[in-house]
This record gives C-alpha cells, sequence and structure tokens, in this order.
C-alpha cells in the first residue's frame, strides 16, 4: 500500500484503485452530502415561494359594493366633489365649485379634496366634452395595503379600502405603491399629518346609506350597488350600445379588479387611465422576492457555512496528506 | 296670419299623430281628452337641496316634444305589471293608454342600492331634461350652466365645515 493511493482522487476509477474502504467511503459521503444539501437548499429556494401561503388567489369579498362610473353619462357638475367635501368635512376648496376654471388643467386628488373631476375634449363630438372623476379605485388586493409596513390600511367586506391614521407613522409607502397615485399625503398638518384618500363612505355604507357623490349625481353618471350587479348592469350598457360604449369594464380585472368601475364611449388611455397595468394583483410582482427573503436570511448562511466548511475541510485534509508525503520522500 | 294658422294645424295634427300612436284606432276622443288634462305647470320640489325647485310646462314641453311620451316613457323592460300603469278592462284600456301617465315619481323615488340599475327620481329627472337640455347655452357643459334654465342655486349654508 503506497501513500499515492490514498490521496484524493477524482472519479470511479481512482475510487476502485483505493484499497481502503474507509478513505473511499469518506469521498462518497461528501459527495452525497454535498449532493443532498444542494437539494434541500433548491427545494427550500424554489418550493417555497410557490407554495408561501400568501400565494393563494382571494378572489375579493363576495357581496361586497362599489361603483360605475358611466363617463358618458358625467356632465360635469361637480356637485360630487362637492358632496364629497361635505361629507367628510374638507376644507373649503380655493374655487367654488361650480367654478369650471378648475377643468383647464388635469388635477388629482389631493389632501383637501379625496375626487376630482377632469375635463377631456370628446373626438366624438367636439361641443360635448367627456368628464371622468378620479377618487381611490378601491382595489380587491390593493397595493397600500400591502406595501404598509404597519398594516394601517385594510380591505373592509364592505368593499372599502380604510385607512387608519391612529397606526399610520407616515413612511408615505402607500403613496408609492398604489398604481393610481391615488392617496395624498396631509404635509400641511404639522402634528397629525395622515394620508388622505376617498374612504368610499364607509360610515354611510354601514349606515344603509351609498357614497356621498354617487347620491349627490344628479346624471347617473355613478351608480353604488353590488360590485357584482353593476358588472352585469355596465355589461348591459355596452352589449346594448356598441357604438356608444367601448367593450370594456375599467376595474374589472386591472389589478386584480377594483370596486370602483367605469365605461367609456373613447378608450381609457385617451383620458389618462393607466391602461398597462397587470391582471393581476401588484402584490404578486413582489410576493415570490419577498417570500424568499426570510429564507435566504437563514438558510444561505446556513447551507454556504456548510458547503465553505466541507470544502475548507478537503483543502485541510488534502493539505496535510501532501505535507506528510513530502516528509515520507525525505525519509527515503 | 296664414304662417301662424299653419303652425296651429301643424301641432294640432302631431298632437294627434302622438296620441294615434298610443290609443291605435280611436284617436280624436282620446286626443281630446289628453291636451284637456295636462297637468299644467308644476313646481317640482319634493328633492331641492342645493338648487331651488323646478318650475315645469307641461304644455310647453309637448308642444316641442311632440308627446307625453317622449319623457313618461313606457317602462325599460323594468316595469313590473301593466296594472301599475294601465286600467285593463278592455272599455277604458285605451283612454288608459293614452290619460294615465304616471308622474315620474310614481315609479323613481329615493335610490336604492339594493336596485342600481333603477334611476332614483332626480336622476329620472335630469336624465330626462339632458337629452335635450345638455348643449344649450351652459347647460350640461359647464357647473354654472345648472342656473341657465332651470333653477336658480340657493345660497349656501353657513358653518357646514368644522375643519379648517
Amino acid at each position: 500500500m503506497t501513500k499515492e493511493s490514498k490521496q484524493p482522487a477524482d472519479g470511479p476509477l481512482a475510487e476502485d484503485k483505493n484499497e481502503e474502504k474507509g478513505e473511499s467511503g469518506l469521498h462518497m459521503n461528501r459527495r452525497v452530502f454535498l449532493g443532498t444539501v444542494g437539494a434541500i437548499g433548491g427545494t427550500l429556494l424554489l418550493g417555497r415561494p410557490v407554495k408561501s401561503h400568501a400565494a393563494e388567489d382571494f378572489e375579493g369579498y363576495p357581496n361586497s359594493f362599489g361603483l360605475l362610473t358611466d363617463l358618458t353619462a358625467c356632465v360635469g357638475c361637480r356637485s360630487c366633489e362637492k358632496a364629497c367635501n361635505e361629507e367628510n368635512k374638507l376644507p373649503a376648496p380655493d374655487k367654488p365649485f361650480d367654478d369650471s376654471s378648475v377643468f383647464e388643467e388635469k388635477r388629482m386628488p389631493t389632501q383637501k379634496a379625496y375626487t376630482v373631476v377632469n375635463r377631456y375634449e370628446n373626438p366624438k363630438d367636439k361641443s360635448k366634452p367627456i368628464y371622468r372623476k378620479i377618487q381611490c379605485n378601491h382595489c380587491k388586493e390593493p397595493a397600500c395595503l400591502t406595501s404598509c409596513p404597519i398594516h394601517a390600511y385594510s380591505k373592509t367586506p364592505e368593499g372599502a379600502v380604510k385607512y387608519n391614521p391612529d397606526l399610520c407613522f407616515g413612511c408615505r409607502y402607500c403613496m408609492t405603491a398604489c398604481p393610481f397615485y391615488i392617496p395624498a399625503y396631509d404635509y400641511w398638518s404639522a402634528f397629525e399629518p395622515r394620508i388622505m384618500k376617498c374612504t368610499m363612505c364607509l360610515p354611510r355604507i354601514k349606515a344603509g346609506k351609498m357614497t356621498a357623490c354617487a347620491e349627490a349625481c344628479p346624471v347617473g353618471a355613478i351608480t353604488f350597488g353590488k360590485r357584482e350587479e353593476l358588472i352585469k348592469i355596465a355589461r348591459e350598457r355596452i352589449d346594448k350600445n356598441p357604438g356608444k360604449y367601448v367593450n370594456h369594464i375599467y376595474g374589472e380585472y386591472e389589478v386584480g379588479g377594483t370596486n370602483w368601475l367605469y365605461i367609456s364611449g373613447v378608450p381609457f388611455e385617451q383620458l389618462d387611465f393607466p391602461t398597462n397595468l397587470p391582471k393581476k394583483p401588484l402584490i404578486e410582482e413582489t410576493k415570490g422576492f419577498l417570500s424568499a427573503v426570510p429564507i435566504v436570511l437563514t438558510a444561505w448562511p446556513a447551507l454556504f457555512g456548510t458547503i465553505y466548511a466541507a470544502l475548507r475541510h478537503r483543502e485541510e485534509i488534502y493539505e496535510e496528506e501532501k505535507g506528510e508525503g513530502k516528509k515520507e520522500e525525505v525519509k527515503k | 296670419m296664414k304662417k301662424r294658422a299653419c303652425i296651429v294645424v301643424g301641432l294640432s295634427l302631431s298632437i294627434l299623430f302622438a296620441a294615434y300612436l298610443y290609443a291605435g284606432d280611436d284617436p280624436s276622443a282620446s286626443a281630446a281628452s289628453s291636451a284637456a288634462r295636462l297637468p299644467g305647470i308644476r313646481v317640482l320640489s319634493s328633492i331641492s337641496n342645493w338648487y331651488e325647485p323646478v318650475t315645469f310646462d307641461h304644455a310647453k314641453h309637448v308642444a316641442i316634444a311632440g308627446k307625453c311620451g317622449a319623457c313618461h316613457h313606457h317602462g325599460n323592460g323594468n316595469t313590473s305589471s301593466c296594472e301599475q300603469c294601465h286600467k285593463l278592462s278592455p272599455s277604458v284600456f285605451k283612454n288608459s293608454v293614452v290619460n294615465n301617465f304616471l308622474p315620474c315619481s310614481g315609479c323613481h323615488g329615493a335610490p336604492d342600492r339594493e336596485n342600481p340599475s333603477m334611476p332614483g327620481l332626480k336622476v329620472a329627472y335630469h336624465k330626462k331634461c339632458f337629452e335635450c337640455h345638455r348643449g344649450m347655452g351652459n347647460v350640461g357643459l359647464d357647473p354654472k350652466g345648472c342656473t341657465e334654465l332651470c333653477h336658480a342655486k340657493k345660497m349656501e349654508k353657513v358653518g357646514m365645515r368644522s375643519r379648517p
């Protein structure tokens, strides 16, 4: 038996040459060990996020309420803005609610107005502009809720995305997460800043009423009811007047569906609706990554540490044996 | 003089024709009674809130729209039963079809969130008004247009906003 035969060698031929079962057994065990660790690690990394609890589909609360804005019906009277202002006891607007000069620029909801109406040119009839009401769309699976690190948001069975100012600590992640750029921040309040956005008049809904804007709308451009029923009404209107409407219920599938729905006579992108949104809720885009974070932080150090230790051990043995071999050569 | 006579004849013919559409083969009698039973000028005040009540002149609108049915439409497939509006006995049916128009509030009331396809009274009024009036002046184009033809704005309530 020579020392050469003991040296770690690659390939089955080298193993066959080994006479000492112990040495070759150690070699094989290491390989099997590394393979097994790799397989387990891979399973943890790949399998876990896909099957994680959060990945299960949420179909939204059944019987939740919603609103349907018919953009062909709105006449830009701004009654909804006024009703919203009164209902939520918001500060008086800079310009009165019957002032049409606000239409000269495109507005977004602010901390002083949960909803605003913008004017667009009507390509079908220049004399009758299109008015678009903007407010929180109350997503079925809201990005603001999932981005909030402190659970200041909740999705209520009534359909509203509710914000709790008592929990909010002002990180404003929700503002960047919202695909519709809706949450506004009350920067002007020095001691009690908070996110300001449409509440879907949750107290009114709970009291058996409809939202203030829907009740105020004189032309039926805002219809309040069960979301499922509103989809049927919207579908029926489109089917009965295919020339009047584009065949799209905005909010039926956008970002997993929203409780506020829209039908329009012109394509939605012409009215500045974001039309590049996925049909899946936005959380689906980050869920895989986010659920991998805890595993990366716990399993990866253990896995790579073990691999490193195993390789280091192998090198140490190699160095040791190399050293011993030299000594023997010197003795000879 | 000739012109005026022509207009009068034309108008009465159009009313007769409108009535004929509703009354089948017995136009003359029902048209006469229809004109006699026009509700005249009504003040629509039941839901007045931000704006003053609307004064609605039936005769003026029938003269322009041509028929009562232009506004007093026939259900929408949602009318629950014929008896709701018409007397079904054969002797008076035709008469009831022509003369028994329900006021808007006969079907449309407070909006019901359990029945969103049924417009409330305010929406029912405005939808019909805007069918013709949108675009007359600033009506339906500018928020101030609401006060142009139809109703004046009430004074703003004071102390409505508690948060400055």
